[in-house]
């Protein structure tokens, strides 16, 4: 299904996913996903277990390439323009992206190098106050608790201040309280004009943060999904 | 690492002494033997750590192309071997008491080519191991059976340097095939990188 | 078509046999051994540049059926490499008087038939399938590499790899083309029966 037109038609959409399909083996996942999401918006994407969901966002992340269509971060083109495209992009996964054996400061000053940003850069202080982990900076990654291990995931993923934020089942194993903090710093991000796309099959807190939501199922996206038709017991 | 290879040059000495076998031809082999070892260890450990927690994925999205994440660890593996050859290459010349007329600038150029091949190999299929669960013993097959081929030259190179002057091994020829081995390996496996870091993604 | 070729394969296989035994016969009669270890020499390279080729269509367009290809010609080289290697060993025995020495040849078939092995091992490792055939495909690129570097290096090391004889008749020469082409075609069938038993193992569950 395509998307229907923005109230800003002339603006150029944070990001455009026009006919992404993918197949593995022969076995078609992604058939014809087009969706479009302008800054400060959040989709959120249902689906059931390996419904493609992984799969859909990690092509959008640049991590696996589409068999067809395209992706395009602010007008840029995802395959064609891939070093300047990727800069705008986040992301994070239930998996931490972040090295157990450093300390919660030396990951993010790791990630920050890498993204060039010189030492006297002070986003990671920024960012580690803002996470709430400014407590924790000195202790190993590995001896961080969940709900921690998921605040220096974001953290990382928005060292370079991206515009599109791109969440894997950032839910998983989080408790209550951990979800209230994530939720809020998605809040965050998407007040100082960020984009978020999350897929999950977590409803209850998707639902709040997500004013945008699509369902994938039988390898096509379905959008403009209203909250009360999404089959809760389906998801959960 | 250091006591791999000295436990390595070790056994080869106590081999040596037994079969009487020439000193220069079984330090070589020997050195090799604990080069390699070595290589895979380094390789293998580096790639650990990426596959743990899916640290390659967050790699490969800050970096601008996956082929330099291939030529970092490829430099990190090569400076780790060159920092335990600085004990191992010492400890293998004495004890195969080697030391008369050796050139030290040519020994250490040709170390460091057979660094460059070794870990061109381990760096790239390092990386595909990771995540099966006989990574380890998989491979030292896998590294072995590829660097086969690389084994004539480096030995070549370091029997001549190791030999009396008047050998009829020729050290020039056995440098030039390092330096083509190392180009060629190094170009392809990092053409080649890009697949092994996607296929990471199953 | 398959037909036709299992029948020009034993044809020919069968000409080089009795050319072998009678006409063409080498003396002393052991040294007739070369009929077998040259085709099957011949056979393991193009088994290699075939899974070469197809690793290489598989990376590009990422469709099973190269990759199905590329482990049959690799299940066909393995089967030839080991008769090469086998038979040559023989020969060595009766000819040097020794089973294997490092010289440049016997390194190379040593090197070869290593690499099918270490090809498999590594396809065995995965459980993924989509993560097998790319990483297989991207072993059998470095592997196929590694085949003309270890004949160029290996010329480094004596050669004893020097037949005291030559194909000088024509029966001779006939029954060598006789049983390299044969051996050709025997291995065409070998990969292709192994392709088609592999799609048939992996029935399209999703077609598009």
């Amino acid at each position: 299904m395509t998307e229907k037109p923005q109230k800003n038609p002339g603006q150029t959409p944070a990001l455009n996913v026009a006919g992404v399909c993918k197949s593995f083996a022969n076995r078609a996942v992604l058939d014809n996903v087009s969706f479009q999401l302008f800054s400060g918006q959040a989709l959120c994407i249902f689906g059931a277990n390996a419904a493609g969901k992984t799969t859909l966002i990690r092509i959008i992340a640049g991590l696996m390439p589409p068999d067809d269509g395209t992706i395009e971060i602010c007008g840029l083109n995802l395959c064609s323009q891939n070093p300047q495209a990727k800069k705008m992009l986040g992301f994070i996964s239930h998996k931490t992206m972040t090295y157990p054996h450093l300390t919660v400061e030396e990951n993010l000053r790791f990630f920050a190098r890498l993204y060039g940003l010189n030492k006297s850069n002070t986003r990671v202080e920024e960012l580690l106050d803002k996470t709430g982990l400014i407590l924790y900076c000195y202790d190993l990654a590995s001896a961080l608790s969940r709900g921690m291990t998921q605040r220096l995931t974001i953290a990382r993923a928005m060292l370079h201040r991206p515009a599109i934020l791109l969440a894997d089942e950032p839910f998983t194993a989080l408790d209550a309280p951990a979800c209230e903090n994530l939720l809020a710093l998605l809040q965050q991000f998407r007040n100082e004009g960020g984009a978020v796309v999350i897929t999950t099959n977590n409803v209850s807190p998707s639902l709040r943060c997500c004013e945008k939501l699509a369902v994938l199922n039988n390898r096509k996206l379905f959008s403009d999904i209203k909250a009360d038709q999404i089959n809760l017991e389906k998801f959960c | 690492m250091i006591m791999l290879a000295i436990l390595i040059a070790w056994i080869f000495r106590i081999a040596a002494e037994s079969a009487e076998i020439s000193a220069p031809a079984i330090a070589s082999a020997a050195l090799l033997a604990a080069i390699l070892f070595s290589a895979i260890l380094v390789c293998e450990k580096n790639f650990a750590s990426e596959h743990e927690n899916d640290c390659l994925a967050a790699l490969i999205l800050a970096s601008a192309d996956t082929g330099d994440i291939y030529l970092a660890k490829l430099t990190v593996n090569v400076t780790m071997l060159c920092i335990f050859e600085l004990i191992a290459v010492p400890a293998v010349l004495v004890l195969f008491k080697i030391n008369a007329g050796l050139s030290w600038p040519r020994l250490i150029i040709a170390i460091l080519l057979i660094n460059i091949g070794f870990s061109s190999i381990a760096t790239l299929l390092a990386c595909a191991v990771q995540g099966t669960k006989t990574a380890n013993s998989l491979l030292g097959v896998l590294v072995m059976a590829v660097l086969s081929p690389m084994m004539i030259p480096a030995v070549s190179a370091l029997l001549s340097l190791f030999s009396q002057p008047d050998t009829a091994f020729d050290f020039n020829r056995g440098l030039g095939l390092l330096l083509a081995f190392d180009a060629i390996f190094v170009t392809v496996c990092w053409l080649l990188f890009d697949f092994v870091a996607a296929g990471q993604e199953n | 078509m398959r037909t036709t070729l299992a029948i020009l394969s034993l044809l020919l296989i069968l000409l080089a046999a009795s050319l072998a035994l009678t006409t063409a016969a080498i003396t002393p009669a052991a040294r007739n051994i070369v009929y077998v270890h040259v085709p099957t020499a011949f056979c393991s390279l193009i088994s290699f540049c075939v899974l070469f080729f197809c690793s290489i269509r598989y990376l590009r367009t990422k469709q099973q059926k190269w990759d199905h290809t590329a482990a049959a010609a690799a299940q066909a080289g393995l089967l030839f490499a080991t008769i090469m290697n086998l038979t040559g060993m023989f020969f060595a025995r009766l000819e040097w008087g020794i089973w294997w020495t490092p010289s440049p040849r016997l390194i190379s078939s040593a090197v070869l038939w290593f690499l099918y092995v270490a090809y498999f091992l590594l396809r065995s490792a995965f459980e993924s399938r989509r993560r097998k055939e790319t990483l297989s495909a991207v072993f059998g690129i470095i592997a196929f590499i590694d085949v003309p570097l270890v004949l160029i290096s290996a010329r480094l090391v004596p050669d004893i790899h020097r037949p005291s004889f030559s194909f000088d008749t024509p029966a001779q020469l006939l029954a060598l083309a006789s049983a390299a082409l044969g051996s050709v075609l025997l291995m065409t069938l070998l990969i292709w029966y192994s392709k088609l038993s592999k799609e048939r193992l992996c029935p399209h569950t999703h077609p598009r």
